[in-house]
């Protein structure tokens, strides 16, 4: 990997609009298909994979025409994938955005031979996406019908009911970007900004539940320094983020977070009250009503515009 | 030099040597891991080529002394650990999945359904000996104030679980430390094995090491609590 | 040249290689106990340095290792037979039956599996007269051929010592060979640790080193194993499934360890049976394995007069939960119990309070879950937690097991009402009570507006004009007014919606003087509350006394 020296990190949180969710599942228990949860505090909550998420915005730069190495292929018997060719990162977005491991000792030679890294970090970084409000043992039941009288096919013998948990919440997630990985192709990683302003699709269900992960809020850090500093999951359920009480002006005495660093939007900014945005306008904060519009001047600010 | 840090990641996950369809995690990450992130936050490889199949160390590498310990905080959020399922990408044992390998010129060509457990709301102490020039470097890669080339950005053993913060401790908290069991001691319960060197080409030179956590809540580590490494 | 080598317990990577190594100790014994060095012409086979606390030298050579896998791999041929036509068997039997009124000849196919023998296993096992026939040894058995050895070709030693008859040598001489070096590394693989892979998703080869995984081959010797159940739709157990949580004891002092783990099997374990299993090995919670031989390692210590404690004897016991599915063997979880005594003392009171599977295995799940205090005291989870969340998700089907009402007035008369004494609260009862309380006016008051009746005592019921009813039309009225209550509070699972209709129908029946502090811990304790007002309700049903298939209650 080549390496460049490092200014920024970008640090951002997503949260999503709220909707019935019913789409990363794990195992049945029984009949029932359950939602992967995880307990914070007594509490339950839906989770959704990074590695659905990653798969999600794969499939969102193909539709944004970014050049890209590995498809999923529908029909066969499994999840499976198929590469067009080695990976390739000055060649394909994806593997060089989400990197890609060849392990495979003659692979790995056939790589060295045309000088490609058998290896590759992903430089998009992403979290857990955790929902907002706790499950609170919500289920639909539907029956599937019998394929009977003339049906050239059926899959049962008898008509089944389905037991599924549904969760109505909306989602939070953090990702993370280090600008000395993204300068080497500022292209695809403005797509990818662009991608997540717009993400749908993610994890599988959703022929069940058409569930959309663009941001309704977000807020975001672009700082030298190597972790966020702040509850990166820090959407509270009504939608505020307590931890926005820390941001003041650079220069203040004792400063704990520098408002400057920071990009709000969405929603939780046409919702504040003047006071509030005047607090956060003087300590340098960057307000953007619209959470696409946030991306673009971030991804200018943050790539070069 | 000393200097002391708290880590805090939302989830984490340290693997010990095994898999499976069951990955388990030790309740802190290995001495191993954590050297890995200092370097990382000194802005130091520790890499050698990274064309090869299995990524290889150098043998160049500064030496740290490292405590590892389990801090007290009543008011923040208790850890706990969650299992999660999910369908991972491998490479299957045996022949399964022949024609989809020709697709993915190399990568992981199967699917398999494995079971992993996560700890949530990680929080850390790490204790840090070294030299001055060092711990520094540490502490100014963490304020990104290193004008060195870097990449990537630290995690907490899954390259997805970033740290929410990381920073360095003036006053301890009470906190639990980790040391190593040796022949004749007796430790109570907490025990877990913790790799303090690994060697990826041979992982039998990996060592790995039985730790237990201190019955009581301490300040200072005892000095049984800090591994030198590299081994 | 003999080999010699030296193990402590501290350098070992994992807790399967100390039980590895405890149970190389028990074979080494077993061989002398035999003398079964006496098969080959000299044979070496000690200890250097007697088996302490924390270690053992060993010295052998070839003849005297040869020795000590012909006793690891003993087995023998199992005679079988079947109506089923197969292709490989070693006799037709035929026999005359009399089907509807019609004479017919029944063929029966004979023939015979390769079964491991299990060492000293056998002799431990007092469960059957004929010691080969015991139901611990047979569940180790089938765990041995459907878990660790579940591949053809990774039971190669013990099928070709049957057929060879003492002359197969070649997975000895290979180990012999490799020993030389035993400090070299070698493939890791699943035979040897159980649900461990050949290498890694990185595909990075896994190693152990030699003399390590040497030990492996002794280890399922000392593996305890259990069958937790499995819940079928209805949420009853489903115990034919080849399911087993194997307990791995991580032993802490090998001497000891050693000495005990003979009696602890034979003497402590339970020799009853439900069909062809230990009572004691069906479980609802593979954890339960961990704290059953737990409180039989520690039965063990009580018989002893000396100062030795659990921790003395093993740091903790890890459970494997594997199942095997058509080809496969599937790793459920692996988890790892501490030898906490309170939590084993606690398991050994309520194990049997509890009959219905899904009740008692979250109740079980609360206890495994409990902590401990500096001192080593348990903070128990509270019995009731966790069932607000259980009543609200699972099928109603289920709410109609026989043993559900049972168990929830177990719960209150063993886990709560007795604890009543303990109150830290002088002035109030604590709300447990106000809740028991609650429902049981609720429910009585109710029998008495809506249908004029009167319950005298557990089983008899009158009208309130005097005349007697029924007792089945007792217990109709009151299922009715009681799911009317349960559904009513398990659908409103939102705090405000639950606190709302407690508020309108059961808050009449708090007494007024603990009315503030009632009110103070519905809003605090909205889902222990909840949980326990579920609870409470499901405790008014009548009892229903009917026997289960597959159970392992002991009632």
């Amino acid at each position: 990997m080549t390496k460049n020296q490092t200014k920024l990190n970008l640090f951002a949180t997503v949260l999503t609009y709220p909707a019935p969710a019913g789409n990363y599942r794990g195992e049945s228990e029984e009949n029932r298909t359950v939602l992967q949860k995880i307990v914070k505090q007594g509490q339950k909550y839906a989770v959704i994979s990074p590695e659905s998420i990653r798969n999600a915005i794969r499939e969102s730069l193909i539709l944004l025409n970014q050049p890209n190495n590995r498809t999923r292929l529908h029909n066969e018997d499994q999840l499976a994938v198929e590469f067009k060719e080695y990976p390739n990162p000055a060649k394909y977005a994806d593997d060089f955005l989400f990197g890609y491991m060849v392990a495979q000792t003659n692979d790995v030679k056939k790589m060295r031979e045309q000088s490609l890294p058998p290896k590759r970090d992903s430089i998009f970084r992403c979290n857990m996406a955790v929902a907002l409000s706790p499950y609170k043992y919500d289920a639909v039941f539907h029956q599937s019908p019998l394929n009977a009288g003339k049906s050239p096919w059926k899959n049962a013998s008898t008509s089944a009911l389905l037991h599924r948990e549904v969760t109505h919440t909306a989602f939070q997630y953090p990702f993370a970007l280090s600008q000395g990985d993204c300068l080497e192709k500022p292209d695809w990683v403005r797509a990818l900004l662009q991608a997540i302003a717009q993400l749908n699709g993610v994890a599988g269900g959703h022929a069940r539940a058409y569930y959309e992960f663009a941001p309704c809020s977000v807020v975001a850090r672009l700082t030298p320094k190597l972790v966020a500093g702040y509850k990166t999951y820090g959407f509270e359920e009504d939608g505020s983020f307590p931890e926005l009480n820390r941001l003041c002006q650079r220069n203040s005495s004792d400063c704990d977070l520098p408002g400057d660093e920071f990009w709000i939007g969405g929603e939780m900014v046409r919702q504040m009250n003047e006071a509030e945005i005047s607090r956060l306008t003087n300590a340098g904060v960057h307000l953007f009503k619209n959470p696409e519009q946030l991306f673009d001047q971030l991804a200018n600010e943050f790539l070069g515009g | 030099m000393l200097v002391f840090l708290l880590l805090e990641a939302p989830f984490a996950s340290f693997r010990p040597f095994q898999s499976g369809s069951y990955r388990s995690t030790t309740p802190v990450p290995s001495p191993s891991t954590i050297y890995g992130i200092l370097l990382n936050l000194a802005g130091i490889e520790q890499r050698t080529e990274t064309d090869k199949p299995i990524t290889l160390i150098r043998d160049d590498l500064p030496d740290i002394e490292i405590a590892i310990g389990v801090p007290h905080y009543p008011e923040k959020p208790k850890s706990e650990i969650a299992v999660l399922s999910q369908q991972l990408h491998n490479y299957p044992v045996g022949a399964s999945g022949k024609e989809l390998a020709k697709k993915t010129y190399g990568n992981k060509y199967w699917i398999a359904p494995v079971r992993r457990e996560v700890i949530v709301n990680l929080k850390l102490i790490v204790g840090v000996k070294s030299d001055k020039s060092l711990c520094d470097r540490i502490v100014q890669g963490l304020n990104g104030e290193l004008n060195e080339p870097r990449y990537g950005l630290p995690f907490a053993g899954d390259n997805n679980f970033f740290f929410d913060n990381i920073q360095v401790l003036e006053k301890l908290p009470c906190t639990r430390w980790y040391c190593p069991l040796e022949d004749n001691t007796r430790p109570n319960r907490g025990i877990c094995r913790l790799t303090t060197w690994i060697n990826r080409a041979d992982n039998t030179k990996t060592q790995i090491r039985v730790f237990y956590p201190s019955d009581n809540f301490v300040l200072e580590p005892p000095e049984s609590a800090w591994s030198k490494l590299p081994h | 040249m003999n080999i010699k080598l030296s193990y402590t317990l501290a350098e070992l990577p994992s807790a399967q290689h100390r039980a590895g190594l405890a149970g190389l100790v028990l074979m080494v014994r077993e061989v002398h106990h035999q003398e079964l060095l006496d098969n080959y012409q000299d044979a070496i086979l000690e200890f250097l340095s007697a088996p302490d606390e924390y270690g053992i030298t060993l010295e052998f050579n070839l003849e005297g290792l040869k020795t000590l896998f012909d006793l690891t791999y003993q087995a023998f041929n199992e005679p079988r037979k079947t109506t089923t036509k197969i292709s490989q068997y070693d006799r037709i039997e035929e026999e005359k039956i009399i089907e509807k009124g019609k004479e017919k000849i029944k063929q029966w196919y004979h023939y015979s599996v390769v079964v491991p023998q299990g060492a000293f296993l056998p002799y431990w096992d007092n469960s059957s007269n004929d010691e080969n026939n015991g139901f611990w040894i047979k569940l180790w058995r089938n765990m041995m051929w459907d878990i660790v050895r579940d591949k053809d070709a990774s039971r190669t030693p013990f099928k070709e010592r049957v057929s060879e008859d003492h002359n197969y040598f070649q997975d000895t001489e290979k180990i012999w060979q490799s020993l030389q070096n035993p400090d070299k590394s070698s493939g890791q693989s699943g035979t040897y640790y159980l649900g461990a892979t050949a290498s890694t998703a990185e595909n990075i080869p896994q190693k152990d080193i030699i003399k390590y995984q040497f030990l492996l081959h002794f280890a399922p010797f000392t593996f305890q194993v259990y069958c937790p159940s499995i819940l079928d739709k209805e949420g009853k157990r489903d115990n034919s499934k080849k399911n087993y949580a194997v307990t791995i004891p991580d032993v802490a002092n090998l001497k000891d360890f050693c000495d005990e783990f003979p009696n602890v099997l034979q003497q402590c374990r339970s020799n009853e049976s439900v069909g062809y299993r230990p009572r004691e090995a069906l479980i609802d919670l593979p954890e339960e394995g961990a704290l059953d031989i737990l409180g039989l390692l520690r039965e063990r210590i009580a018989q002893n007069t000396g100062s030795q404690t659990l921790e003395d004897l093993v740091l903790g016991v890890e459970v494997i939960h594997a199942e095997k599915a058509g080809n496969n063997v599937k790793f459920h979880s692996i988890s790892y119990v501490e030898p906490i005594v309170g939590k084993v003392d606690r398991y050994k009171e309520i194990q049997n309070l509890y009959w219905c599977p899904w009740f008692r295995k979250q109740r079980l799940l609360n206890l495994v879950k409990s902590e401990y205090d500096s001192e080593g005291n348990l903070i128990e989870i509270p019995g009731w937690i966790g069932f607000d969340d259980l009543l609200s998700r699972i099928p109603r089907s289920w709410l109609e097991h026989p043993y559900f009402s049972h168990d929830a007035r177990n719960l209150f008369i063993h886990e709560i009402s007795n604890k009543g004494d303990k109150i830290m609260d002088k002035k109030n009862r604590p709300y447990q009570i106000i809740v028991r309380d609650i429902c049981f006016f609720y429910v009585t008051n109710k029998l008495k507006n809506k249908y004029q009746i009167i319950k005298t005592d557990r089983d008899t019921y009158k009208k309130d004009s005097g005349e007697s009813i029924s007792k089945k039309e007792g217990d109709e009225k009151i299922e009715k007014i009681v799911n009317g209550a349960f559904l009513s509070v398990r659908s409103r699972s939102e705090k405000q919606d639950f606190i709302d209709y407690f508020v309108e129908t059961l808050y009449p029946f708090v007494s007024k003087d603990e009315f503030a502090y009632f009110a103070t811990q519905l809003y605090e304790a909205t889902e222990e509350i909840r949980a326990l007002t579920l609870l409470a309700l499901s405790s008014q049903l009548p009892f229903k006394q009917t026997v289960e298939e597959n159970t392992s209650e002991t009632a």
